[in-house]
């Protein structure tokens, strides 16, 4: 209970505001919304298949899925200041790469963007696509790249939990620079220069709030394996059984 | 029962504390965002760039806004909450 104390207290003393980080409503050309919505919905569908599988192996998964849907949902909530006067939020992506899969978070990111692009005029339809790739893919699959590398050089797992959120919140803003950066690609506008411009502004605002979203995810694992340690969605979990090892 | 008691009297405190938060810092907020950042430098590659489509709905009423995002983190730590609890009741028992 005192995790959820600090979890709660931690979450308190930071101050927000209300701007977000997506690609805006309009801002990415046609053809590029098209196309990022097309590469996207392969993973959607893995996310589907992924979750009913994980329903039809173990009832008791529900939870936790909605759970890490919950966790995404609080952290993309709060719209933290940064440095240079600008503002950003955190992902929540990483917790449920590892603890549901990465395919599973595909489903789970797009629905709070949804809810986000819709009733709160932060990302958009038209750049859903972009946005869900970048957050729900890039953000999860490299939480569990990260994950899988670090945690052999670490007896106690929790700082390679903390690098693999902390890389993940990174990746999500170096995937959504590339992205504008290829949408405005000319010949005066090269991508490699778009990109340095975009990942200016994304990174100078993103590397402290990353470092947050490192603490707050290695708070919240060790809560919810503290309260969780007999159940069945523990012992079927390869990530879960190596972090209550640790 | 007591102990119960307590520990829900803590975590009805901590989802007061995280939306009361986020209602007061939208309210009082003046950061740019870093969306709005990045149009200032797609404005500045692509001058002639017309946003080809505008949000669906925008909320009008200055709060509008504010009671959503707190909607949504207030969904979210209900959910957490209640995972919490349930958990621990499985413990106790």
């Amino acid at each position: 209970m005192n995790k959820f104390i600090v979890t709660f207290a931690l979450l308190s003393v930071l101050p927000f505001t209300g701007n977000a980080m997506h690609i805006t409503e309009g801002f990415l050309p046609p053809q590029w919304s098209v196309f990022w919505a097309v590469v996207f919905v392969p993973f959607f569908i893995l996310g589907l298949r992924s979750i009913k599988k994980r329903i039809n192996d173990n009832s008791a998964n529900k939870l936790l899925i909605a759970v890490m849907g919950a966790f995404v949902f609080v952290l993309s909530s709060l719209k933290l200041p940064s440095v240079a006067g600008s503002s950003s939020h955190l992902t929540g992506i990483a917790l449920g790469a590892l603890l549901i899969g990465s395919s599973s978070m595909s489903v789970l990111g797009i629905i709070v963007l949804i809810f986000q692009s819709v009733l709160l005029a932060h990302g958009g339809i038209t750049t859903l696509g972009a946005n869900a790739f970048s957050m729900a893919v890039v953000g999860s699959f490299t939480a569990i790249a990260i994950f899988k590398g670090t945690s052999v050089f670490f007896k106690n797992k929790n700082i390679a939990v903390f690098l693999a959120a902390f890389f993940s919140d990174i990746s999500v803003y170096i995937c959504t620079s590339f992205q504008l950066a290829m949408a405005f690609q000319s010949e005066s506008a090269p991508l490699y220069s778009n990109f340095m411009k975009f990942i200016s502004v994304f990174a100078v605002t993103q590397l402290p709030l990353a470092i947050i979203e490192g603490l707050l995810t290695v708070l919240a694992l060790k809560l919810i394996l503290s309260v969780s340690k007999n159940d069945d969605f523990i012992s079927s979990n390869k990530f879960m059984k190596a972090l209550t090892k640790s | 029962m007591k102990i119960i008691n307590k520990k829900v009297m803590i975590i009805a405190l901590g989802i007061f504390v995280v939306v009361a938060q986020v209602i007061i810092s939208i309210s009082f907020a003046n950061n740019t965002g870093t969306d709005d950042k990045s149009v200032d430098v797609i404005n500045e590659l692509a001058p002639n760039y017309k946003p080809w489509a505008n949000s669906i709905w925008e909320p009008k009423w200055e709060y509008s806004e504010l009671l959503l995002f707190a909607l949504q983190a207030l969904i979210g730590v209900s959910v957490f909450t209640y995972f919490i609890l349930k958990q621990k009741s499985k413990t106790v028992k």
